[in-house]
Order: structure tokens, then sequence, then C-alpha cells
């Protein structure tokens, strides 16, 4: 049994007023433009629902004493909450499902503190993170969290996701790079969650890590308002060197011995799979051009001080070339890892199977997976996404796989292997999105499963096609059932961003 | 130059809210929703203030789609519209522009969209709030189209100009009468460097916020200058105002052969000239000097180096700025149309936490090549008593060249 939509308090003139006095006049929105464009995020969504997930009311909230307040009365009224950083997640973590609050975090973006000497800085979750390093460059440092929406996704995002960087391997991802963070709980209680009870200790073995509870809880559980995170120094070097490869097997075992070699600073390591060069190439506007031998390109990228970088770019080069591959040259190195925030938003990627430029949006499935399921997963994606490119001609396209390494610190066991899927979003139908789109994600999210790996590595597996999996089937040695107790224990009301994770399933007779 | 940018024609159809969104709109609206990692909006000066992204590019695209899909209506958007800086911060950042260029001829126009929604809004009969401040500084432009050549007796008193049409100052309305003293220091540096020019003295109503009003009045007076131009032989168009020669190299290609004028902006004529001539100023002026790029030239027609040279040639200037890649975000706050005349309180929050931004440096003079951000300063800094003075690079360069213009200064009645 689910919470019924019809037991949540609606978003009435006296709430509207309420909220105005608590965060002032200007910081309210009730027109229907400015809410409608807070019903969706970064992924293919459901046009046709627009309108019955455009929130009732948006709010900006300027620090932790505002969202108190916002989620005691919505607590206390049984209004849902949905909280929203940059809106560029794609797990759809910030689509107001039940509509009712949104809570948008943007204006919480102050920088309270740059500690130096303890190498860590302490933010409003508002805060985006190349306005963040922007700050710290000057001082030589950086906060390195860095993904593809590095421009405009905010801290407080990234922690709902538990967000994974391009450059984890070197320096971690959000679970490791976010020291502590306060959370404004559903009945406006405020807590700090770290590695144990203090704000800038990273390490602890006092009492339970709660950080941990509360890190990629998708707006489920609270609304974290500020965080305390690391500094690194500015690396002195940053290379990036792409090789190419004419068969999978060579850069497969190519990726294999570059991220088990056991440098302390490689960042990443990546595979661009056939089908991604071949759609790279059908990108003439925006790829450099690869000779046609080309099948596979592998990318290996560290970060550090020159004396480190250096001897350890030189032996990396060894390493590939052992396995036949061919340094492709610094414009290729430079160039592509400059776009690599850019390159994958411009519609007009899509192409029809003539090479016809079409109107695409794009989706990038993010399945965790260990090393030795990499290529029956990488099969399998591509044969789930041509089905459905036959069912339903021109929706669909395969962008091709990309594959890189997932494991913070280090660059082996753990990948992040990635479908990328051309939609043609403003000609999904009802039944095209039930049963095209959203099965064929399913599909994805059960081959990763079935494999015994991971629905999501970064995203967060709230989506729809993804959440049923993940809940189900990925969490079924009692995972779930545990996260229920906790939802129902911190969210009785069942407020927070309700409808995500199948977590409605808490409340359950 | 031009600076070729997408001609849709498809904008020639009027938006309404009494029709459905036209097939192409949706597509054009989607191709930034689409995008949506929203580097239009992390970019964009006032979201940087209000944080409100339906103020923002993306915002603007996705009412639009929004409203095809039934949500939302044609006349309920003006509050959200009437934000737009018309800055092209996102035209520059957005994927659709930086990755693609103008392949697809689908490069983002967030100002031709915003003008073209606000004029079909007024068309349509509706109402923007607090529009008549644009309306005012409309009709009193219009009022001087009239008597538009006197102006330039009042504006140039006691400057000797030779008359020689083949290079002509152009100067707007707004620069002959509120920042008379860029035509001014422009005119004497090129007299002191021995250029003969003369004045195009009837260029009509060119404000950007015509186009906001009424595209067709603000295109009848484009082809009278266009006309004039070519009767006076102009060659070369020396232009004072980067909000006009922002207009003639972007706009005017749109509709207008301008085969054989060469629009050239003020200080890249200057020096120009100064090379040519081998000349350079002589009086020295220690300095460190903050610089504030007008979005006009850094963003909109993406020309930023040659007020940096020219301060470059006066010894002891200094420029302790950050580059122009790194002012997209900035603006003085005015924008370039309706918005300062509107919002002028978050005009002045933008334009304070620009000014904050260069006293940071530790300066006390911010050089602008605007007059439009003179204007917009200077009231910034008697509002707000930051200790940062808005000096035109025409009056540095003048200065170190020996023209003292405030002793030669007309006034304007």
């Amino acid at each position: 049994m689910t919470v019924a939509t019809t037991t949540y308090g609606a978003v009435t003139d006296e709430v509207i007023a309420e909220l105005k006095r608590i965060v002032g006049d200007e910081n309210v929105l009730t027109d229907l433009h400015e809410r409608a464009m807070r019903a969706f995020n970064c992924a293919p969504a459901p046009l046709q629902r627009w309108a019955d997930q455009t929130p009732d009311v948006v709010v900006l909230p300027g620090g932790t004493e505002d969202v108190v307040d916002i989620l005691k009365l919505a607590n206390e009224r049984r209004i849902p909450v949905t909280p929203r950083g940059g809106g560029s997640g794609l797990a759809d973590g910030a689509m107001p499902l039940r509509k009712g609050i949104c809570v948008d975090i943007k204006r919480m973006n102050e920088i309270f503190e740059i500690d130096e000497e303890n190498m860590c800085a302490t933010v409003g979750t508002g805060i985006n993170m190349l306005k963040l390093n922007e700050v710290l460059e000057p001082l030589g440092k950086i906060f390195p969290d860095d993904l593809a929406g590095y421009a405009n996704a905010m801290l407080g995002g990234r922690i709902g996701c538990g967000g994974w960087t391009l450059v984890g391997g070197r320096f971690g991802h959000i679970p490791d790079t976010v020291i502590s963070m306060e959370c404004v709980l559903p009945d406006g209680q405020v807590i700090w969650v770290g590695g144990g009870g203090t704000k800038k200790i990273r390490k602890s073995s006092s009492g339970y890590r709660l950080k941990d509870l509360f890190m990629q809880h998708q707006g489920t559980l609270c609304i974290v308002t500020r965080a305390v995170v690391e500094l690194y120094p500015k690396s002195e070097v940053e290379f990036a060197g792409y090789f190419a490869f004419d068969n999978w097997e060579d850069s497969y075992q190519a990726l294999y011995d570059i991220t088990t070699a056991g440098f302390g600073t490689i960042s990443s390591a990546m595979i661009f799979d056939e089908e991604k060069i071949d759609f790279l190439r059908r990108d003439d506007e925006a790829f450099i051009p690869l000779p046609k031998d080309v099948r596979f390109v592998n990318l290996m990228t560290f970060y550090g001080k020159k004396c480190e970088v250096e001897p350890a770019v030189k032996e990396g080069f060894q390493i590939m070339k052992a396995r036949g591959g061919r340094y492709l040259g610094p414009e290729q190195g430079e160039g592509d890892w400059a776009s690599r925030h850019d390159r994958y938003h411009l519609s007009y990627h899509g192409r029809t199977p003539d090479g016809q430029a079409t109107l695409m949006s794009w989706h990038c499935e993010d399945t965790a997976a260990y090393h030795t399921a990499l290529p029956a997963l990488r099969a399998r994606f591509h044969e789930i996404c041509r089905k459905y490119m036959d069912l339903y001609p021109g929706l669909f396209d395969d962008w091709g796989i990309f594959i890189y390494t997932s494991n913070p610190f280090k660059g082996w066991g753990d990948y992040l292997i990635e479908i990328d899927i051309g939609v043609a979003e403003l000609d999904l139908t009802p039944d095209s999105w039930e049963n095209g789109w959203i099965k064929m994600k399913k599909e994805i999210a059960q081959a990763a499963v079935d494999m015994e790996c991971s629905v999501s590595i970064c995203h967060g597996s709230c989506r729809e096609g993804d959440d049923d999996v993940a809940m189900h089937q990925e969490m079924r040695h009692g995972t779930f059932d545990m996260m229920k107790k906790i939802k129902r224990m911190i969210d009785p009301n069942n407020i927070m961003n309700p409808g995500k994770y199948c977590l409605d399933e808490a409340y359950g007779d | 130059m031009t600076y070729q940018l997408s001609k849709k024609d498809f904008y020639a159809e009027p938006l309404s809210k009494s029709k459905a969104i036209p097939e192409e709109f949706v597509k054009e609206a989607y191709l930034v929703f689409a995008c949506r990692h929203k580097f239009c909006r992390d970019i964009c000066p006032n979201f940087d203030i209000t944080r409100n992204e339906a103020h923002t590019s993306y915002g603007f695209h996705t009412s639009i789609l929004a409203i095809s899909r039934g949500v939302g209506e044609f006349d309920k958007l003006m509050d959200n519209f009437t934000y737009c800086l018309e800055c092209g911060a996102c035209e520059l950042r957005c994927p659709n522009t930086s990755m693609g260029g103008d392949f697809y001829r689908r490069s983002t126009t967030t100002l031709d969209l915003v003008r073209k929604v606000r004029r079909d809004h007024l068309a349509d009969g509706g109402e923007i709030t607090d529009w008549s401040a644009v309306k005012d500084y409309l009709d009193e432009h219009r009022g001087l189209v009239a008597t538009q050549d006197e102006l330039v007796t009042k504006w140039a008193e006691g400057i000797k100009l030779a008359g020689d049409m083949k290079t002509a100052l152009f100067v707007d309305f707004f620069t002959a009468t509120q920042g008379t003293e860029v035509p001014r220091l422009a005119a004497q540096i090129l007299g002191k460097l021995g250029v003969k020019f003369g004045v195009y003295a009837t260029p009509g109503v060119t404000a950007p916020e015509l186009l906001s009003e009424d595209e067709e009045e603000w295109k009848k007076y484009a082809t009278d200058n266009v006309k004039h131009f070519k009767e006076l032989g102009i060659q070369t168009l020396v232009v004072v105002n980067p909000h006009d020669y922002a207009l003639l190299i972007r706009e005017y290609p749109k509709w207008f052969d301008m085969d054989g004028i060469d629009t050239v902006f003020v200080t890249d004529f200057i020096l120009e000239k100064m090379r040519e001539k081998g000349v350079a100023p002589s009086v020295a002026i220690e300095g460190r000097f903050a610089y504030h790029d007008p979005c006009t030239l850094n963003k909109l027609v993406v020309e930023a180096d040659s007020p940096r040279d020219l301060v470059a040639q006066v010894t002891g200037a200094e420029i302790v700025d950050v580059p122009p890649g790194n002012q997209w975000r900035y603006c003085c706050g005015n924008g370039n149309g309706p918005f300062r005349k509107i919002h002028e309180d978050v005009a002045y929050r933008i334009g304070q936490k620009r000014l904050r931004a260069a006293a940071d440096l530790g300066v006390d003079t911010i050089l602008v090549a605007c007059p439009h951000c003179k204007d917009q300063f200077t009231d910034v800094k008697t509002k707000s008593g930051l200790p940062v003075e808005p000096v035109h690079v025409l009056e540095l360069v003048a200065k170190s060249m020996g023209v003292d213009w405030e002793t030669t200064s007309p006034t304007i009645g």
C-alpha cells in the first residue's frame, strides 16, 4: 500500500503567506512559468506529464534557518517537499512527482570559510563547483569535483546523488570529498554528520558513520544546507593522453594494465568503444578526425606534481604501446579533454542512419561494474539498445559506450560503463515512453543486476525504469527493507521527495 | 566586420496568446531545454544576483516549450522576459553555439527571442510592467529625430571637424546627449592624430530598446542609415557607442547589404591610426586600473582587445583585471536594452557586485569603453560609496596625448 496523494495537504494561500513570511516575498515563486521550469531535470523527461509534476510553489531559502521553518511548515501540513539544486541530475531526483513545495537551494551559495591550514572549506550547498574553484584558484587550491555538469551542478545535488567525478581515481568522489554536512530533517531538526561527530575530521571511529546515510538520499530524508569539503593543492601538471586501438581485446587489456600498474597519480582511464567512435565520426563539427583504422580509443590522465606525473606518463606510454596502442598526439589530448564538460549537450548530435542531423536528446546509463563484467555488459547494452531502435525506428539511437575508472583513489576494480542513447524526446508518445524508453532502461538495469553489478554509479537509481530493479533486486539482501525503516523513522509523514526510490512502500500496513 | 549569427526566418511569424506555438519555435525552445546543463544559467549576471533560473536563457526557452505542451500562457511570460540583460553571455556559453557554431543555423539567439516575445506581446495588446520608462526613453529619442543634425553642433562645440565623410564618426542619440564626453574625446584624439573625418549626423533612433517594441520602426531608421551611408560615400564608419557597434555588425547584415562600409569600433580605429602614423600617447600616467569589458563588445561581437591595447599604449598604465573570457559573467547592470529602466534595484546590485570585484583588486579606477557602463557605474558608485571611479578609456588616452577635453566641454541643455 502506498500513500495516496490525496492525503497530502494543499498549498493554500495561507501556506504561501507563511512561506513569504519565512523567506521574503521575492523568494516565493507562484508564477506558473517559474514553477513549470522546475518540473524536470537533466534527463529525457515525460513531457506529457509536465502539468502533473509542476510544483505548487517554489521557495528560495537564504540559509539553514529558512529551511528549518519551511520544513516545519511542510511537515505540519503534510505538504510534499522536493529539494532542487542545479537541476542537472540524470536520475530525476529534483522532479516533484507529488507537486507541493520545491525548495530551490540556489541562494544558499555562500562560502563561509576557507581553512587553508586544514585544507577544507565550509560552503552553502547552493554553490557550484566552478564558482568555488574560481575563488580557490588564487590560493593554489582546488575542490576536485570534475563532472559533466561542472559549470552548473550544485553541491547539494551532488550530495543528493552521491556524485562521481571524472578524476575520482586520484581525488575520490563526492562521498569522499565531502567531509561533513549539515542536514535539516523533516521536523526541522538540524544535525551535522561527518566521519564522527565533528565538522572537519575525516576519519573517526566515534559512533555510527551517519555521513554515509545522508549521502545519495536524493532528497528523501533531509535537505543538506552546508558542507565542509576537501581541498587539494592544485595539480602542477594535468596530462591527458589518447591512444588508438584496432580491437576490443587490446583496448580492454590496456585498460587493465594501466589501472593495475600501481600509479599514484593516475586520475582516470577510459575506453571509447567502437560504437562511440562511429558516433563521433558522424558528429562532424565537434570531433577531431581520427584515421579510419581507429576502432577503440583509450584515455589515461595523470594529475599531480611534475616530478610524479612525468615519469608516470612515460611508463604509461610504454604500457599502452605494449598492447598495440598508438598515441594520438597532444591536439587530441588537450582538445578532447578540454571539451569534456561541454560536448554532449548539443542536441544536433543526433544522426539518422543515413547521416542526416536530427534533433535528439542525450541520455546516458551509468552502470557500476567490476572489470571482468565489462565485455559482457558492453555487448548486452548494445544489443538492448539495437532492439529498441528496431522497435521504434527514429526514436532511439546508439551513441556508443564509455568505460571509466570509478574506484576512488585507485584505478582498478570498479568501472562506470555508460551507454549513451539518443532520444527523439519531442516525438515520444505515452506508448513509446512506457513501452520503449522505460522498458529499455529497465532491461539495461536488469542486465547490470544479473551480472551482480549496480544500476547506478553516479546519477542515482531513483529514476523510472531503474528504481524498481534497483530497490527490489539489487538491494534485495535486506538493504531496501532497512531503507524503508529509516525513511519511516526520519520522515513519518513521507513529505521528503515522495515517490522516489520506491519508498512509498515504507508506509504500507 | 560582421558577426555571423543565425537569422531565423521563422522569427517573422508573430507569437500570440491566441495561437499555438509554431513548430519551428518548439524546436528552437527544445534545443536549449534539451541541453539541460544550463551553462547559460550560471554565466548569466542577472542569475548571479537573483538566483532565479526563470530569468535565464534556459528559463525563457523552457517557458516557450512548456506553453507548447499546454503549461503556461504566452501573455504571462513578461514578468520573466524583462529580466534579460541582453548581454549575450548565454548565447556564447550555449553548446548550440559554442560546439555547433552556426553549422545548423541553430545558434542560440536569446536576444532575438526575448526581443521578439516582448514586441509580439505588445503588438498583441499586452502590457509590460514598468514599460512606461522604456517608452518615455524611446519617445525622447523619437523627439530628437526632427532636429538630430543640430545635436552635433552641441556636443562638438569648439571642435573643428574636417567634414570628410569617407571616414565618419557614428554618434547615437544617447551618446550625443548624455555621454557627450565620448564623441568629444574621440573627435579630439582623431584630430590630434591628423585623421580627417566627418560626423554622421542623422542616425535616427538606434536604441536596442526599440527592437523590443517595434522592429519595423527600428528597421526604418536602419534602412535610412544604410541609404545615407552609401549616398555620403562613407567607407569607414567609426562607432563610439558599443551598443550601436554591436547592432551595426550583428543586426544590420541580417537585413542590409553593408558591403563597402567598414564598421570599426572607436578604440580599434584610434589604435590603428596610432600604429599607422607611428604616434603614441606621450604623457605617462602611472596607475593600476581595473577594466570592465562592455558586454556589447566582449560578448555580443567577441572583440575585447583594442580597449586593452589602447591602454597599453599609455606609459605607466596597467590593467590588472581578469581576462575577457572571465568577464562573460560580468555586466555593469545597465544591460543592452530595457533592463535597467525596469529593474533598477537588480541593475544596481549587479553593478555593485562588479564594482566590488574591481575594488577587491586594490584599484581606485575602473576603465570602461562604453558610455552606458560609465553612466551606470557612476550611479552605482554614488549609491554604494564604493571607492572606485569609472573612467572612459578615451579619457585616459586623451590625457596621455595632451588633450584636455574638460576645458572645452560644451553645456548640453
